[in-house]
């Protein structure tokens, strides 16, 4: 029997590798690879505590996590592919219309 | 030990936790290295192939949580669908040498490291403090597996998150519609010419 402290340390690895190249990285895409990579870590969380409390909510809350993804995603991109046209960049940092 | 070997039900029962424990370390194993090619990685679209490795590994990990329909949609929509939408953008972009330019200024990256650290320590110290606790559900792994865990899914998803279920669904068609009109070639968010 794998123990449950090994589950919520590896998601807790794989947050912290996608919340540092959240912040590292200065490509959009990558970014939002982070992102996924984040997600994925809570998930695996859902998943393992769910399995270790005998219940099914945590696997319900998966399953809509991964609906929301894919939305995500899908509009992620297609405004990354609208910010390229527009600046002919990926750099986060060439996006200052705004002056943030 | 007696000879030759006849394993009674409790020595099956360790050495299939056994078992279990490499199979997580070596799943574990790919889904870290995975993460750090995609984290690390100066071009796109290795970062994709890492983050495709991580995901089947944690589909893995569904797996041997119990939880094989899950694993599947895992498998089905995260490496299939979503990884196939993130290389084709990256092949449509058309990247040069000057974009895959890793950051210039190292400081920023160590700091974001640290803080990162800092981050997994405190994960890490809640997770061995232990107080992890939480009220137990009905559903023992036994059950589930008498039923069939995607006959539980089901019946779980279509009466208690009934609702849920269809706002999801509302989400998707928006998310669609929201994608369609954001790729177009010209695009005109109202106002005038």
């Amino acid at each position: 029997m794998v123990p449950l402290s090994w589950y919520l340390s590896l998601s807790a690895i794989l947050f912290f590798l996608g919340v540092v190249g959240m912040m590292t990285r200065r490509n959009t895409i990558i970014m939002l690879m982070c992102i996924e990579l984040m997600m994925n870590a809570a998930n695996l969380t859902f998943v393992a505590l769910s399995h270790y409390l005998h219940s099914m909510n945590g696997q319900m809350f998966v399953f809509f996590i991964v609906a929301i993804a894919a939305a995500e995603v899908s509009v992620g991109l297609a405004i990354i592919i609208n910010l390229y046209r527009l600046k002919a960049s990926v750099d986060p940092d060439d996006m200052n219309r705004l002056q943030g | 030990m007696n000879f030759p070997f006849i394993p009674d039900e409790e020595d099956r029962i360790m050495i299939e936790g056994y078992m279990e424990q490499i199979a997580f370390l070596i799943l574990a194993l790919f889904a870290v290295v995975g993460g750090l090619i995609t984290v690390t990685h100066r071009h796109p679209i290795y970062c994709a192939l890492g983050l495709i490795l991580c995901f089947l590994s944690i589909s893995g990990f569904y797996a041997m949580l119990g939880a094989p329909f899950l694993a599947a949609v895992q498998v089905i929509i995260y490496a299939g669908s979503i990884m196939t939408l993130f290389v084709f953008v990256i092949m449509l972009m058309d990247l040069t040498r000057e974009d895959l330019k890793m950051p210039p200024s190292k400081f920023s990256t160590v700091v974001a490291s640290f803080l990162g650290f800092v981050l997994l320590l405190e994960m890490l110290m809640i997770i061995g403090g232990g107080f992890l606790t939480g009220k137990m559900g009905s559903w023992t792994p036994e059950k589930v597996d008498s039923v069939g865990h995607t006959r539980v899914l089901a019946q779980v998803l279509f009466t208690e998150y009934l609702y849920p279920f269809e706002i999801i669904s509302f989400v998707l068609v928006v998310a669609l519609v929201g994608a369609i009109l954001l790729g177009k070639k010209k695009l005109h968010l109202g106002g005038k010419e």
